[in-house]
């Protein structure tokens, strides 16, 4: 019996041996990349001259994501001219955790841009700039724009993620982006109580006031409620920043350092404002704990008079409903809340950091077909083939633009999910060009509800690209402390929502900033300062 | 038989008590079937509680003309049923044989046993180890890692132990092996413990996402929980995509994510009942006296 125990012992401590060096013997980078196929130049894309093909596997890491390359019109088209086909997979953090954890990735990723995981991208990926240089020059000459590709450089010199939905100053320039915040008022009482003017504290409880005592009600015959936000989540809702945009409060100091703007004299002004609505009844008592399920209730029956909304975008559906049974009342975007400093408004826009970015990883079995891929999606003529299809076939150019055929125009508005399905343009988003596709299209990609508020947004537009990914630049304990703050600010300004006079709300302003004080606010502006200057430095190279 | 005054007033007060409280656990589920037969655009308006306000039938032909759907059943359905099938063998035999005082190296077992009830392995040496066994995106993967439960093992164990030793006695006496007597005396007069641990199983196997969700890409592979999860998260991706362009991509309204959930959860639903008798049928009837 006692052998037989330490036998067991032995057997059981060689496996785990065996099974640790295993773990640990993983293959080192692949090191060398194979010789070009064919010989790279600068103008051509090279997808033009290799006629070689390529299967190659593409993960997004988002759990919702459940597409299939291949089905649709637009994807085949993208094989057809590239030769190379992909299998298009899904999944969460977790998954990508442990394909990382064990060598074991896709050769094409594409990932949130807040993940933190992106900042360590020359440990999975391929420097895009060398993979171009060797195969495919094109890309780095001409397909990705220069100031993307600056603004994504990483200290070592090199650029791994492209990103989608990245917005560049050129592109403002260029007109036709849009905003996302607004303040829509129900264009039928805002005409009835006289359009008053809304964009001073006084302007705005009066008319709030006005709906109030008048007693309009909403499709439901329900009393009216003057003024609602978008549901709270993790942050105060349009309190957080979206009121500050509103009236112009600077986001850089003017020696371009970070401006704190919840500290700002003009942000407790209007602050002070709103709280005093919802004391004297003009707002829910749950607009903090609101779940966006019964927004949208409210929303879609037009029980609001006045909603105030960082996310125009976000929930389109509530506002179209509305519309649709109440042409004439349906909400419109007016001039809201604006600086009692005279500073003008400054609506936040895309920005360059875009939204996802993809990486070619170093597991990829042909990078070669992979920059391939990249710089055709990424080119002005890849990503109009993703976008509209085969001039002639599936569009027509009028005036220079890409105009889809009027029958495919007609599904996509219908049925959007079998147009997905069956034609899949401008569904295929990982290296999409949101810009080029926004000016293309203009004012018609939004649902009629959205037209008149995102018009609205666009004059005001500036954008804040000095401030982008300030969060997800911290270090473990900035970052620690930030989320405290964060926090404490959320639960602050929900206690703003529930005072009894101003003096409460000024009260809980200044413990939040000395909670901050106490909490390391000192080093997280330090670093914030450090990313901003960085940040200014790849946009004025 | 009479009831006095009293036991009456309980049991009238007992009654309203759990209609109450019945009514509270069932609402929510109702109102997710009558939602999942509204309207989805209709139902953002909200009001919508104990019949459809418009009522129709797009959202369950919306989830049942995609073929995916019937695939992922299928899955769940072989994924269920081997997989309970596998897992009462291999942790049935393992059971019996731990019954046992006179196996070499018992005591050692169950230490090693316990030592896994309270440390596994953590997720990535886990997916390591699955990746090199070859059973990434496979069918297996579902079924391999789950046939032994030293949990279940336990409870099947002292079941066995309850069996008179005399019955294995007399089959052994009748010339039967270990293998006979297991499956002829031990497994039919073990009938209600197998059926819970089947049960308990079956629903962990209809429940279990997340091993696809780790281990599986091939779509063809997908369960009907996978399929659910990604219908229920779609939701989210409205709300991910940046300000840039608007993206006509067609959200899932929530009506069409609870016509989803009603489809995947009805089966099991259905079959719960069924299964119940074997939880009170008795034990060792016509057994042998001593």
């Amino acid at each position: 019996m006692k052998n037989f125990k330490k036998i067991a012992a032995a057997a059981l401590g060689l496996t785990m041996l065996v099974s640790s060096a295993a773990g640990c013997g993983q293959k080192a980078d692949s090191g060398e990349l194979a010789e070009p196929e064919i010989k790279a130049d600068k103008e051509v894309p090279s997808w033009k001259a290799d006629n070689s093909s390529a299967d190659l596997s593409w993960y997004i890491n988002y759990d919702w994501f459940a597409q299939e390359w291949g089905v649709d019109l637009s994807s085949k088209f993208i094989t057809e001219d590239t030769h190379v086909n992909i299998t298009y997979m899904g999944g969460g953090d977790e998954k990508l955790n442990t394909m990382l954890a064990s060598n074991d990735l896709p050769d094409i990723l594409t990932i949130g841009g807040e993940n933190p995981i992106v900042k360590d991208a020359h440990k999975f990926a391929y420097p895009l700039d060398e993979l171009a240089a060797k195969y495919d020059p094109y890309f780095t000459e001409h397909a990705a724009k220069k100031e993307i590709l600056n603004f994504f450089r990483l200290d070592d010199g090199h650029i791994y993620g492209y990103p989608n939905f990245s917005t560049t100053k050129a592109d403002y320039d260029g007109g036709m982006i849009y905003g996302d915040e607004a303040l829509l008022v129900r264009k039928d009482i805002y005409a009835a109580i006289g359009s008053p003017d809304m964009t001073t504290p006084q302007g705005f409880l009066s008319a709030l006031k006005a709906v109030k005592d008048d007693g309009f009600t909403d499709a439901g015959g329900k009393e009216i409620i003057p003024f609602g936000m978008r549901d709270w989540g993790s942050g105060p809702s349009v309190l957080d920043q979206t009121l500050e945009n509103f009236i112009g409060v600077p986001s850089l100091t003017d020696n371009n350092e970070y401006y704190d703007r919840h500290a700002d004299a003009d942000t407790l002004v209007w602050i002070k404002t709103i709280a005093q609505a919802v004391r004297e009844g003009f707002a829910s008592k749950e607009m903090v704990t609101m779940q966006s399920d019964t927004k949208d209730a409210i929303v879609s029956n037009g029980g609001y008079f006045a909603y105030f909304t960082e996310n125009l975008n976000g929930d389109p559906d509530s506002l179209s409903l509305f519309m649709k049974e109440n042409p004439d009342k349906a909400y419109i975007a007016v001039e809201g809340p604006k600086s009692t400093m005279g500073r003008s408004r400054a609506l936040r826009g895309a920005g360059i950091e875009g939204w996802t970015q993809t990486f070619i990883s170093k597991s990829c079995k042909n990078p070669q077909k992979a920059i391939e891929l990249v710089t055709y999606l990424v080119s002005e003529e890849g990503d109009t083939v993703m976008n509209y299809g085969r001039l002639g076939e599936t569009y027509t150019l009028v005036n220079g633009v890409p105009t889809l055929n009027a029958d495919l125009l007609e599904i996509k508005q219908s049925d959007p999910g079998l147009f997905e399905k069956e034609y899949g343009l401008t569904t295929h988003l990982w290296l999409q060009d949101s810009a080029r596709l926004s000016k293309f299209m203009g004012l018609d990609q939004f649902p009629t509800s959205l037209q008149q508020p995102k018009e609205w947004t666009q004059p005001y537009l500036k954008p804040q690209f000095e401030l982008s990914g300030l969060d997800s630049c911290l270090s473990t304990e900035a970052n620690r402390n930030n989320e405290k703050i964060k926090q404490d600010w959320v639960q602050k300004c929900a206690a703003m929502m529930e005072t009894e006079d101003d003096a409460e709300v000024e009260a809980l302003m200044a413990a939040h900033l000395q909670y901050r004080d106490a909490n390391g606010w000192a080093q997280i502006v330090e670093e914030y300062n450090t990313k901003i200057k960085e940040n200014i430095e790849k946009l004025n190279p | 038989m009479k009831l006095t005054r009293s036991e009456k007033v309980f049991d009238v007060c007992n009654i309203v008590f759990m209609c109450f409280f019945l009514a509270i656990i069932l609402f929510p589920l109702f109102n997710i079937i009558v939602l999942s037969f509204n309207d989805g655009l209709d139902a953002i308006k909200g009001g919508v509680f104990l019949w459809p306000r418009k009522f129709t039938l797009k959202n369950y032909q919306t989830i049942l003309k995609d073929t995916t759907v019937y695939r992922a059943f299928a899955v769940t359905a072989a994924k269920t049923l081997i997989g309970i099938a596998g897992h009462l063998f291999i942790t049935g035999i393992a059971g019996y044989a731990m019954s046992k005082p006179y196996l070499i190296g018992r005591g050692m077992f169950i230490k090693m046993g316990i030592i896994t009830m309270y440390f596994s392995g953590g997720m990535i040496p886990t997916f390591l180890l699955i990746k090199a066994l070859g059973l990434t995106n496979t069918f297996w993967v579902y079924i391999v890692p789950t046939l032994f439960s030293f949990y279940d093992m336990i409870i099947l164990m002292n079941f066995f132990r309850n069996i008179p030793i005399s019955m294995e006695e007399s089959a052994e006496i009748d010339g039967a092996n270990f293998f006979q007597v297991f499956l002829k005396i031990i497994f039919p007069l073990s009938m209600p413990v197998f059926a819970t641990i089947a049960l308990f199983h079956g629903v962990y196997q209809w429940n279990d996402f997340f091993t696809a969700k780790l281990y599986v890409t091939d779509k063809e592979l997908f369960p009907i929980q996978y399929y659910l999860y990604q219908v229920l998260t779609s939701q989210a991706a409205a709300s991910t995509a940046k300000a840039g362009v608007y993206v006509a991509k067609e959200f899932t309204t929530k009506s069409i994510q609870l016509a989803t959930m009603v489809v995947t959860t009805l089966p099991i639903i259905l079959i719960y009942p069924f299964l119940q008798k074997y939880f009170i049928s008795g034990m060792l009837v016509g057994g042998v006296k001593e």
